[in-house]
């Protein structure tokens, strides 16, 4: 398989000097280069934190702080080809931030269940500071691991925004046991990328 | 368990959940650890599989860049500050050192100097820029910002926040009251004394939650909005309100004529500052809408051209303009547009007719129509919204970076060749148009195009 456990040693975005060498022009106030570095980077960032965040919305909007954050801070950065990680740093504690400040706002009528997940998700970012899991690569392999069709399945539902009925009509079987493949495929994907990483370490 | 977490989740996932489910889904979760963790563990291989499939890098790297636009341009750093605020909130905003060096060598009485200066300028600062309200100044029928940003006094709220309804705000995201779920891309919004929310400018989306016990009252300018508990979509500009229901029904009075109307589901109305309520329901089927001869647009093997027709007499009985526009290939160098927008329509399944006119006299160039899908997205001023959720002001220049999929078209006015007809390009592009969904090869022969018209607005008998 093309994208297989190999494909984890294949070049991080800050493994070479292009990234660094854009910083360095960013930090000359080129923002032309930023931009760059923000294509570059972003995918992976987004995934960090969507392992991470409660919601597209708390994805979107950390990812976008902590580039910010980066471009005011960039100076403070030094050029040893861990960009990546660095940024992943500044958003692992803005989200830290975010859940603090999503507590204090609760009370609103209907909040439980995020508050539930929340304060799961809250927990388990205080538990763990590994920057290097959740990598694009890992994904892609375990999304392989549950087959053409599963993987269809997978990301025209949450990829696509396909909803179940029209994944029902498209499979040819009820909404509910669209939903009950979606939970199983969902669950393979996740046991797969715990193996992996059991591996890794 | 499993049939039931499952099914939880699909509905989770799709938003469909109400209330009392979440309540429901709550408490099972709050009194099982393991089954918490199964859900979040769902929760985010679906957020992951999400950004898996997401091909809007230029998107999201254009909402970073407007955010570092916005915070260099008109108030100095502004958003950066407001983000920073954010992150630690007592953190009075500070200019970044130029270098450590020079900090070092600063004499004492340079730095007591820069302190004096520094409180005098903060104090300056928050004399021009109150703080935004905390949680602890509101009360009851105070408004949160779920996602989003919200501009208060000019100062920059990022979600979540808790805004004032008594003091007016700029909403570009998503809001919830006790009563009632805001949505816009770009509406200025407060409560008056009397209670009733005012939409003073642009579109939003209200859900209200049914409470027959409380009216909910949501005014224009030159409307009144009796909700009875119902989801619908009010605009407003200086030619008047538009009201579309989703679900439900509404009462909507023209305050100039003190006409009401009663609308249900699908039913759309406008009241203009000098005119009855003019009320109108356009089919949903694309098929029904009456295709007329027209050269809209065409393209030869790098040519596009945008046609001339007499919009304002066809406006009189109908809508014209291709419904999409999707080009094949990255354009490079990009396209390059300046237009003045002379109408933006919306309706149902969105129909945005924009007038282009030429950046140097004027001249009218031609009408671009499209259909507002999600992965359309627009960018005037800095800041990145779906297109189906812009607000363009008429009569005013603007330029505009179109994103369609993973394709960008920036406008301004370097890298085309303007002629009085159009545009020259350097690369061939593929346009879906017409209510059928035509598509053009994408070199060739000139190929004109369809345009469809839109059936005239009814107005129903009176009740």
């Amino acid at each position: 398989m093309d994208d297989g456990p190999s494909m984890r040693r294949e070049r991080r975005p800050e493994a070479g000097g292009g990234i660094d060498d854009l910083i360095r022009a960013a930090q000359q106030g080129d923002l032309l280069a930023f931009e760059q570095v923000v294509l570059t980077c972003q995918r992976e960032l987004r995934l960090f934190v969507a392992a991470r965040a409660n919601g597209a919305d708390q994805v979107e909007e950390i990812c976008q702080a902590a580039f910010v954050v980066a471009w005011e801070r960039l100076n403070d950065y030094q050029l040893r080809g861990t960009f990546v990680s660095w940024l992943k740093g500044i958003a692992h504690n803005r989200l830290r931030e975010d859940f603090r400040e999503r507590r204090r706002h609760t009370g609103l009528p209907g909040d439980e269940l995020d508050q539930i997940l929340d304060d799961e998700l809250a927990e388990r970012l205080e538990a763990s500071r590994d920057f290097e899991r959740d990598r694009l690569t890992l994904l892609k392999h375990c999304l392989d691991g549950v087959g053409e069709r599963g993987r269809q399945l997978l990301l025209r539902h949450h990829a696509q925004g396909l909803p179940l009925t029209v994944l029902a009509q498209q499979f040819k079987r009820t909404r509910a046991a669209i939903g009950k493949a979606l939970f199983t495929l969902r669950r393979s994907v996740k046991e797969c990328m715990d193996r992996e990483r059991e591996v890794q370490a | 368990m499993s049939d039931t977490t499952a099914a939880w989740c699909a509905d989770l996932f799709e938003g469909r959940m109400d209330p009392a489910q979440r309540e429901e889904v709550a408490t099972c979760l709050a009194a099982d650890s393991a089954l918490r963790a199964e859900v979040v563990d769902h929760l985010v291989v679906a957020q992951q599989l999400q950004i898996l499939g997401s091909e809007d890098a230029q998107r999201f790297s254009a909402g970073v860049l407007a955010h570092l636009s916005a915070g260099r341009t008109s108030s100095r750093h502004r958003v950066l500050r407001a983000v920073r605020a954010r992150i630690h909130p007592r953190e009075q905003p500070v200019r970044r050192p130029r270098s450590s060096r020079r900090r070092r060598s600063a004499s004492p009485a340079w730095l007591v100097l820069i302190g004096v200066m520094f409180v005098l300028g903060l104090t300056a600062l928050m004399v021009a820029n109150p703080s935004p309200p905390t949680t602890s100044e509101l009360h009851s029928g105070s408004l949160q910002l779920l996602a989003g940003t919200a501009e208060v006094d000019g100062r920059m709220l990022t979600a979540p926040a808790v805004l004032d309804p008594q003091r007016p705000f700029r909403l570009a995201g998503r809001a919830v009251s006790e009563r009632a779920d805001l949505s816009a891309a770009a509406a200025t919004i407060h409560r008056d004394a009397g209670g009733v929310w005012r939409l003073d400018a642009g579109r939003v989306e209200v859900a209200v939650r049914p409470m027959p016990s409380v009216d909910f009252t949501l005014a224009t300018a030159h409307a009144e909005v009796r909700v009875l508990g119902t989801r619908f979509t009010l605009d407003t500009d200086a030619d008047g309100s538009g009201l579309t229901v989703h679900e439900g029904r509404v009462g909507f009075r023209a305050l100039a004529s003190g006409d009401e109307w009663i609308l249900g589901a699908g039913e759309s109305a406008r009241a203009r500052a000098w005119s009855l309520i003019e009320t109108f329901t356009a089919p949903s089927d694309p098929q029904q809408w009456h295709v007329v001869h027209g050269e809209w647009l065409q393209i030869s093997g790098g040519r596009l051209v945008l046609g001339r027709f007499a919009p304002r007499a066809a406006l009189a009985d109908g809508w014209y303009g291709p419904t999409g526009l999707r080009l094949q290939r990255p354009l490079v160098p990009p396209l390059h547009l300046e237009f003045t927008v002379e109408h933006l329509i919306d309706h149902e399944d969105v129909l945005f007719a924009l007038r282009l006119l030429g950046a140097g006299d004027g001249e009218e160039i031609g009408w671009i129509g499209l259909r507002g899908q999600q992965h359309l997205h627009c960018a005037p001023k800095g800041h990145s919204e779906p297109l189906d959720r812009l607000e363009l002001p008429p009569r005013q220049l603007w330029q505009v970076e179109l994103t369609a999929d993973r394709i960008r078209i920036v406008i301004d006015g370097q890298e085309v060749l303007h002629g009085p007809h159009g545009f020259v390009l350097d690369r061939p592009l593929q346009l879906e148009v017409g209510a059928n969904g035509k598509t053009t090869a994408p070199a060739g022969p000139w190929i004109a195009f369809d345009d469809f018209r839109l059936a005239a607005p009814v107005v129903p008998a009176r009740p």
